[in-house]
């Protein structure tokens, strides 16, 4: 069964799929606040890869990657 | 896939095609499974992984040969393995299949993938945060470098208000590096928001950092170094190894070596093709022709014709040899009979006659006898051991008893027959 993800969780995959990026640039990339970034990187965990620490003032320093393996999964959720 | 019509070309040939194609199959694999990791080439991990994925079609090119399925001389089934082997793995291409539980061998592999790509993450966030560390260090230490970032920030800032307001809200410490610590914090966290993907080269454009600096931590500097040091390193092992096989007298003789070594493996595989065999066949009889032409070599010097035929002769006296390669060992002998060469083919076959096997056996008498026709036609061989058939049930020391007149005959033939000696028209029939 596919699992249900929001509209912050479908801009964190968008931005990841294209490539691996530090908290940073994804919060530039997503417009997304330190706060929602946290709380859709929390949802998505086993889906995406976060190297650092998930709270809201570090989340910038954090390095998010979809790994190899995901990779089909997150297109066939994108596609949806 | 054996059967496939396909123009038959030397082994080393198709392996070299496979080693190129499976090059570029596996620069481009490497860029599809890694996409998502910027400067994925920057990291060991990435070359073994390539590496890996560079031997998979050179093995299983090996694998489907040895098992029957292609010949390893088909120059299209090593096109269709350097292009296509991850689809062999999985079973989708027609009429090449792997033997049992092969196809299980890309499971390890793609874990493996996962596992570089993790540490590639690991890596990035390491060196990005050293990258930071570093130069807010540089800035901590130098007045002018802060006084600079101050600017820059202020003037890029996407919330200058609130920028400022939080600057001015810093609680004074007492402690003039803690409070200049937090002002520096504040103002990188508000770079690295505004202008998430360039802030380096912003530092860079105000002196804040050197260049070099920026280009190997930020401007894909580690890759381009790592893969152009890769290159050179395989350009000079390629370089080396043409050095190595070329040039003078040593160049000539280690070429010529790893022929007859490919060659002797060609002649003896069991499963090559007429074309292949023929080949290795024709390469071996005119280096045999040339060592029963040239009997004049410096004393205590190894022959020749050892290290030409010995892999091959040592074979007749495995007890399994196919009845094809015995036929073809014993007809290259034969063929190229020279007192020159008889000197180390004679006594070596006349041992195996030891082998397990009658037909061998008998083919090996019927050899004996075609050299003593052609070479050493005055030394009559005894009816007993001319006309000796071999049988299956034949005791260790009945065959002893034959091996042993035959040395006794070869002695005797060997005195009016020796290279120095020849009697006329011993000459080999080429």
């Amino acid at each position: 069964m596919m699992p249900q993800f929001g509209d912050n969780e479908m801009k964190v995959l968008q931005a990841v799929r294209r490539s691996a990026m530090d908290g940073y640039r994804l919060l530039s990339v997503t417009g997304l606040k330190p706060q929602a970034l946290v709380d859709a990187l929390l949802k998505l965990e086993g889906v995406v890869n976060v190297k650092g620490e998930l709270v809201e003032g570090r989340v910038g320093e954090a390095y998010v990657a979809l790994p190899p393996n995901n990779r089909s999964f997150v297109d066939m959720v994108l596609a949806k | 896939m054996a059967g496939f019509a396909s123009p038959d070309v030397p082994a080393y040939v198709c392996y070299a095609i496979i080693v190129v194609f499976g090059i570029v199959v596996a620069v481009g694999t490497i860029n599809r499974l890694l996409e998502g990791y910027p400067d994925h080439w920057a990291f060991a991990s990435t070359w073994g992984l390539f590496a890996a994925h560079a031997a998979v079609p050179v093995i299983l090119f090996w694998l489907l040969d040895y098992t029957g399925a292609i010949h390893d001389t088909s120059i299209l089934a090593a096109i269709l393995v350097a292009l296509g082997y991850r689809q062999i793995f999985t079973g989708s291409v027609q009429g090449v299949t792997l033997p049992g539980q092969a196809a299980g061998f890309w499971k390890p592999f793609e874990a493996w993938v996962a596992a570089v790509a993790d540490r590639i993450g690991t890596k990035q966030k390491l060196y990005l945060d050293r990258f930071d560390e570093k130069v807010r260090f540089l800035i901590f230490t130098d007045p002018q470098r802060m006084a600079s970032l101050e600017t820059l920030v202020l003037s890029i800032s996407q919330d200058v208000p609130a920028l400022q307001t939080g600057l001015a809200a810093i609680p004074a410490t007492g402690n003039a590096e803690a409070d200049r610590r937090r002002r520096l914090d504040m103002l990188w966290r508000d770079l690295r928001t505004s202008r998430p993907r360039d802030y380096g080269w912003l530092l860079y454009k105000r002196d804040i950092v050197r260049r070099w600096r920026y280009w190997m931590w930020l401007g894909n500097g580690r890759a381009k170094l790592i893969s152009g040091a890769s290159l050179v390193v395989g350009l000079l092992l390629l370089a080396g190894l043409s050095t190595w096989m070329s040039g003078a007298e040593g160049g000539i003789a280690r070429r010529e070596a790893s022929m007859l070594r490919y060659h002797q493996w060609r002649f003896l595989k069991p499963n090559v093709t007429d074309r292949d065999q023929w080949r290795s066949q024709e390469f071996l009889a005119e280096r045999l022709h040339a060592v029963g032409a040239d009997a004049g070599r410096p004393a205590g010097t190894a022959p020749p014709s050892e290290a030409l035929l010995s892999p091959l002769l040592r074979e007749l006296r495995f007890a399994s040899i196919g009845d094809r390669q015995a036929r073809s060992i014993l007809a290259l002998v034969v063929n190229g009979h020279a007192p020159a060469v008889d000197v180390y083919v004679v006594p070596e076959l006349i041992e195996s006659l030891r082998t397990a096997s009658e037909g061998v056996r008998l083919q090996i008498r019927n050899a004996l006898v075609a050299i003593q026709k052609a070479d050493y036609p005055t030394a009559k061989i005894p009816d007993g051991l001319s006309t000796w058939e071999p049988k299956k049930d034949e005791s260790a020391g009945d065959i002893d008893v034959r091996v042993r007149d035959w040395h006794v005959w070869w002695e005797k033939a060997q005195k009016p027959a020796s290279p120095e000696k020849a009697p006329a028209g011993s000459a080999p029939r080429h």
